[in-house]
């Protein structure tokens, strides 16, 4: 037996030793009592009674290489003894913790292999420390990690703050009636003003309009999904009664004032999670993106559809019959007014 | 040396087998390990040169490890990282710990109302995938009306899986009316915490039946308003202990306060907070009876009308900062001998200057004694090395002489009758010597010529002068006391 031959050859080393194999098939001895500190081993030896000789040599891990394993028996060989404070511990362990992150992730997987609990905490913080306060661009430089992810899928995370139906119906019905109430004083001050002011006022918004078509789409060209809304739109369009630069406008103007209200609205709740001075905040852009209309239930998008219906309607109808209807919510509309003001969405388009 | 680094990389290649006999040989010859140095030298430079490949380990990682990696990081920055690749994308969401800090302090701090920092967390609890909770650590002011949210987000967490918990919640200034959340009960009666740290405006409350955590093993408090022992009695395998008593102390004026330390303790901080004008109430009992005590570290300046105290043989650390009346004076002296096995031995202003007062009495000696801290209220030589007499393993001491510069003359202490030793034996251990305050009286300088004449072993010796003393006059110390022949020969002198 090679142990007995050593115990003849140095007697001064009455230490027990294990064999042990590492992955690339060479074997070792180690000192049993620094060994045993790996509870893998520890349980090997017990359970199993392996690694007394050099043929029943302990087969660790494929993930334990013979450098790693050096670096697994220095620490325990360190934490073993019994008599170390935890200042000399701690310091032990920062200056243990200093090489390479390849090395770092190797010996964590060798480590966890071998169950040896506090090694794996000890490398684990190390490499969260690595990770911590640093930019995607940075943290993907140090671990060499593939950039494989979309611009869109990047932003999800964001949109999935409000990626619940519910949350997002309410937004565009408080959207909707946003609008509507912002409608309804216009068309006071419109009333208010001479005939005249329309006609050009009519003029400009044809313009308007006709450019800013032209301008949507060729933004809206990369995202199909909104391309498909405009044209539901613009089919309401044509099946309304009075195809007046009103309605038009107001559809049109719907549909930016429902971009940036619920821009406000997903905006305020999304910027919860990045904001703007943080290291890790990627962009926020707010294209027509969260009103997907692909997400909601065909349920609740026909709701939609007949409110939106409903709405251009309304628009459409008499002027007595809007005046009634305004004299009746005058109350509603003082009320809710002060409300509105306070997004800044009158603001921007009054 | 580079091509056994290459080794190192498992994949199987025809030139492994031919080290394989090299490498168990100086494996074998040398203890086993290629010197640590200079395997990282090796790594370095390997990662340096140009055309290393950049081989991305860290993807070869389980998920789980991944996931742990990830339990140690804020919950932001453990979110965030959901867009670094395709397999960090829900790696998150798997989370067992939450880290969520929204104090002035913390880098990841929403600013602009805790409102943004609300839905923050509503979102995280809602996206997240794993079902339980293992550690959950939340700092921040509660804005008006959300109470209900915050207790809702306690009570999801709370769960036979709970292992930490750590609450600092505190309310926003010029809140009127009730200023304190209620701990919902399942916090208290959880059979799986083990560390609990409760910080700021929670109020403790059990209503049928008493605290009860079976598994609680580190407990820190610092509360307005708490009756420590309400929490204490149901601890009964409590190890580290830190209680923080503010002005509110005691809860209930009618009761007396006791406070009675579970007996399986092993660390006890037990802390005055000192930014209060009046008056605290007596401590009616005190029972520190906990003979597996390492560490302990008292600021007290309340009166203790009764105090019990074991032996703690044990004890590696003591820091004492306690002022007390001439009348309970006693309990100190009790302490200091029940310290006799500790360590490290720390004692700051108001403890030197209650025991100097003290009536006579017969200092233990501190046979394993080696770091010894004190802040004298005056310089006398005599009295120190009486004291040194008790120590004799001492390696480390440092003085800190807090006598006002003035013309008085020191009186003897009357306490502390020491036995008279042999007087070379006194500081045969000592190796570091640090003096702050140093004012050159002829005392002071006695005393350190003592040191540098006795000490054999000295390897470091720190004089901080007096901040009233000038630069000439420090180069003045420094010459004469360089002058003094030492009896150890790699004794440094510094003066600063």
């Amino acid at each position: 037996m090679s142990e007995i031959d050593m115990a003849v050859i140095k007697p001064e080393m009455m230490k027990s030793y294990i064999w042990l194999q590492t992955s690339d098939g060479s074997i070792q001895q180690v000192e049993q009592e620094i060994a045993m500190f790996c509870p893998l081993i520890c349980q090997e030896i017990i359970t199993k009674g392996m690694g007394s000789s050099k043929n029943s040599a302990i087969s660790l891990p494929q993930q334990v290489t013979p450098s790693t394993l050096s670096l697994i028996l220095d620490y325990c060989r360190f934490h073993q003894v019994p008599g170390r404070s935890n200042k000399e511990r701690k310091s032990h362990d920062e200056k243990f913790v200093r090489m390479g992150t390849n090395r770092l992730c190797e010996l964590v997987s060798a480590a966890d292999s071998l169950q040896l609990r506090p090694l794996v905490d000890l490398i684990s913080r190390a490499l969260a420390r690595k990770i911590e306060g640093r930019t995607p661009e940075e943290i993907r430089e140090i671990f060499h990690l593939p950039d494989d992810l979309t611009e869109e899928e990047k932003l999800e995370p964001l949109k999935n703050i409000t990626d619940d139906p519910r949350i997002r119906l309410l937004n565009r019905l408080y959207a909707k009636k946003r609008k509507e109430l912002k409608e309804r004083e216009r068309l006071k001050n419109v009333e208010i003003e001479e005939e005249r002011v329309d006609e050009r006022s009519v003029d400009d918004l044809l313009t308007f309009i006709n450019g800013n078509d032209r301008d949507a789409k060729a933004v809206k060209t990369s995202k199909s999904k909104k391309k498909n809304r405009k044209k539901k739109d613009q089919q309401k369009n044509s099946s309304l009664k009075d195809n007046t630069a009103l309605d038009k406008k107001e559809l049109n103007g719907h549909d930016t004032g429902d971009q940036s209200s619920d821009g406000n609205i997903i905006g305020e709740t999304s910027n919860l999670l990045y904001e703007e001075d943080g290291t890790f905040s990627p962009k926020i852009d707010f294209d027509d993106g969260d009103l997907d209309d692909d997400g909601i239930e065909p349920a609740i998008r026909e709701k939609i559809d007949r409110e939106v219906a409903d709405f251009a309607r309304r628009i459409n109808s008499d002027w007595t019959e809007r005046m009634q209807d305004f004299l009746t919510s005058g109350r509603e509309r003082t009320s809710t007014f002060s409300a509105t003001n306070g997004n800044g969405y009158l603001r921007r388009h009054a | 040396m580079l091509c056994m680094k290459r080794f190192s990389i498992p994949n199987k290649s025809s030139s492994i087998g031919s080290f394989i006999p090299s490498f168990t040989f100086s494996v074998v010859s040398s203890k086993l390990t290629m010197p640590k140095g200079k395997q990282r030298k090796v790594e370095e430079e390997e990662s340096t040169r140009k055309g290393t490949p950049k081989i991305d380990l860290i993807s070869s990682l389980p998920d789980s490890l991944l996931c742990h990696i990830l339990s140690f990081l804020p919950t932001r920055c453990a979110m965030a990282t959901s867009v670094l690749a395709r397999r960090w994308r829900h790696l998150w969401k798997d989370l067992l710990a939450l880290d969520l800090d929204n104090s002035k302090h913390s880098p990841y701090y929403l600013p602009g109302g805790t409102h943004r920092f609300i839905a923050f967390v509503n979102a995280v609890f809602a996206q997240r995938k794993a079902l339980r909770v293992e550690k959950l650590r939340l700092a921040c002011d509660i804005p008006r009306g959300e109470k209900k949210t915050i207790k809702t987000w306690i009570r999801t967490v709370v769960g036979p899986h709970l292992q930490e918990m750590y609450l600092d919640l505190s309310f926003a200034c010029n809140e009127f009316g009730d200023r304190h959340i209620k701990l919902p009960e399942e916090v208290l009666t959880s059979a799986s915490l083990e560390s609990l740290v409760l910080k700021g405006h929670v109020f403790l409350t059990v209503y049928d039946g008493f605290v009860d955590l079976p598994s609680l093993k580190n407990l820190e408090l610092d509360l307005n308003y708490v009756d420590p022992d309400f929490v204490l009695l149901g601890c009964p395998v409590l190890e580290n202990l830190k209680l923080t008593l503010h002005e509110s102390f005691p809860l209930n004026a009618s009761q007396p306060p006791e406070i009675y330390m579970p007996v399986s303790l092993k660390r006890l901080t037990l802390i005055q907070d000192d930014d209060i004008e009046e008056d605290i109430n007596d401590i009616e009992d005190l029972v520190i009876d906990t003979p597996l005590l390492e560490y302990l570290s008292i600021t007290l300046w309340a009166r203790c009308l009764q105090v019990s105290i074991s032996n703690y043989p044990n004890m590696v650390e003591a820091h004492l900062d306690i002022d007390q009346d001439k009348e309970q004076v006693g309990w100190m002296l009790e302490l200091l001998k029940a310290l006799r096995q500790t360590k490290l031995l720390d004692l700051k202003l108001s403890t030197m200057e209650c025991l100097l007062v003290a009536p006579a009495f017969e200092l233990p000696e501190f046979s394993r004694l080696l770091n010894l801290e004190l802040e004298i209220p005056y310089f006398n030589s005599g009295f120190l090395i009486k004291l040194l007499h008790n120590c004799h393993m001492l390696q480390v001491l440092t003085l800190h002489n807090r006598e006002k510069v003035s013309t008085v003359e020191p009186e003897e202490p009357n306490c502390w009758t020491l036995p008279m030793k042999d007087p070379d034996c006194v500081i045969s251990h000592l190796k570091i010597f640090e003096f702050k305050g140093y004012q050159d009286s002829a005392d002071e300088h006695a005393f350190v010529a003592y040191l540098l004449e006795r000490g054999p072993i000295l390897k470091t010796m720190k004089i901080h002068a007096h901040r009233s003393l000038g630069l000439k006059y420090k180069h003045r110390i420094r010459q004469e006391l360089s002058t003094i022949p030492r009896s150890s020969k790699t004794c440094k002198l510094k003066v600063t």
